[in-house]
């Protein structure tokens, strides 16, 4: 009594794990939820809404724009501020030549309202991974809680550490895996370490997911940042040079 | 809970890494404005031009931590010692092989004034001279006290920039220096909810997992990923 399917969608491919039902029509709900939101937000379609706003075709305000896009709109808004600036999606050169591209924040939301959706179906077991971005709910096929493996930062086929939850759990990674360490510092000559990649665990995919943006961006200084978010996110980053540098509260959701 | 072992004296060659890290002495305050070494390479519309590049992690934080070599005690200088040790960068007992101590050479004051502006040569039209002067000098933690330059980066969202500042021995504020656009935006820091970093050696772990978070995948890196592999294996015990 479970399902599982794996949809490519949205320039990536989406797993979804339903634990505690066998019923298909869930799939197909999600399946079509997530193909909807491709529609709509993507900026690699000529006639996407997203697409029409950057190119000023469209307003906010206009009736054409949907309740999902003006609530996409004012989270970026107010991760913008959140950020200072640093998560800026009208500030980004976008796939159809505007400086509008809300990917960054809605691969994680879609996931987010995916997992709400099964919710309200009476879901309790589940887990969607969207690229990366994974929403888990309940526990996992054997009743154990899940666990979500962290991408080893240059061995794809590893996990560098792993974390476990139970109930509403969010993991977003963020990272450039095949760059890092050649990156040499222009004033000293030396390579320099960043980031390699950021991985924020908290209740809600969607802010998550930014959240991983900027603290990849920020580097390890950025969990000072990400500790004062409120709605009890944690992070950590793992450096070039192969550091895993994390708060405790992160470390907490890690297993032994 | 990965636990940190507090009095366990770090390992030299993290503290050797940090050193390299900053490109500076332990400890040392920003480079003059207009040293060569401080000065970018102009870039107005960098934003779009640039190659896109990872996050450098700023030294800042961690340069002062090789001036302490174990633990960063934020006391303020007329603080009781129960209230340090907030802001920690310790090793796991398990990547701290328990050697030699850290040298602590930033304990002499420092006295040089200086601007603490390090771009000015490209932003100093749009970039208001906010913490202009930086006086350093050592406190009661150890942490000389001064505004820390971290390195630049240029990625899709921007050149970024971050900047710490310490104060009485705390880290007081964190900024964020964007450029070519010069915005300087602060973000204060609530010493109280400072969280202890804990740093240790990545290493691979086991692969039993039931999904992977990871870097966006495209559907091309999906098909190598470890997360196709376990969907192969899960689609074959279940219904779809």
């Amino acid at each position: 009594m479970s399902l599982h399917h794996v949809e490519a969608v949205m320039g990536t491919s989406i797993s979804i794990d339903i634990v505690d039902s066998h019923d298909r029509s869930l799939i197909d709900e999600l399946v079509a939820w997530f193909h909807e939101v491709d529609e709509v937000f993507s900026p690699y379609k000529e006639t996407s809404v997203i697409t029409r706003l950057g190119r000023g075709e469209l307003a906010p305000t206009d009736a054409d724009v949907s309740d999902d896009v003006r609530e996409v709109l004012q989270r970026c808004g107010e991760l913008s501020e959140a950020t200072d600036g640093l998560f800026d999606v009208w500030s980004l050169p976008s796939p159809n030549g505007t400086r509008f591209d809300p990917c960054g924040y809605v691969k994680g939301w879609s996931v987010q309202r995916a997992a709400r959706l099964l919710d309200c179906r009476g879901v309790m077991d589940y887990c969607i991974n969207a690229g990366g971005d994974v929403a888990v709910g309940g526990v996992s096929h054997d009743g154990t809680p899940w666990r979500v493996g962290v991408r080893h930062p240059t061995d794809p086929t590893a996990v560098a550490f792993v974390l476990e939850g139970s109930g509403p759990m969010a993991v977003a990674t963020s990272g450039s895996y095949e760059r890092g360490a050649h990156i040499v510092d222009p004033r000293t000559g030396r390579p320099t370490s960043g980031a390699s990649s950021a991985t924020v665990v908290g209740p809600d995919i969607a802010d998550a997911d930014a959240y991983a943006t900027v603290l990849f961006l920020m580097g390890t200084e950025g969990l000072y940042w990400l500790a004062q978010q409120p709605g009890h996110f944690s992070g950590c980053v793992i450096t070039a040079d192969g550091q895993l540098v994390a708060t405790e509260a992160f470390n907490a959701h890690r297993t032994a | 809970m990965k636990d940190a072992d507090m009095n366990a004296p770090i390992d030299p060659l993290l503290q050797q890494r940090l050193a390299q890290l900053s490109g500076r002495r332990p400890g040392s305050p920003l480079p003059p404005p207009n040293s060569p070494s401080a000065a970018k390479p102009a870039a107005k519309t960098g934003r779009r031009a640039k190659p896109a590049r990872m996050a450098k992690m700023s030294a800042l934080a961690i340069s002062a931590t090789t001036t302490l070599g174990l633990t960063m005690a934020f006391a303020h200088q007329d603080a009781a010692p129960e209230s340090s040790g907030l802001l920690t960068l310790a090793t796991t007992p398990a990547t701290t092989p328990a050697t030699t101590p850290a040298t602590t050479p930033a304990t002499t004051p420092a006295t040089t004034t200086q601007p603490a502006e390090a771009t000015a040569s490209t932003t100093a039209a749009t970039v208001a001279p906010t913490t202009t002067v930086v006086t350093t000098s050592a406190t009661s933690s150890g942490i000389v006290d001064g505004t820390y330059l971290g390195a630049s980066d240029s990625n899709r969202w921007g050149t970024v920039q971050v900047q710490t500042v310490y104060s009485g021995g705390q880290l007081v504020d964190v900024q964020i220096l964007r450029y070519p656009d010069g915005e300087r935006k602060s973000v204060r820091i609530n010493e109280s909810a400072l969280p202890r970093l804990i740093s240790e050696a990545v290493s691979v772990q086991s692969a039993d997992v039931n999904t992977v978070s990871g870097a966006t995948y495209t559907s091309d890196s999906y098909r190598i990923s470890l997360q196709s592999a376990i969907d192969a294996a899960t689609a074959a015990s279940s219904s779809s």
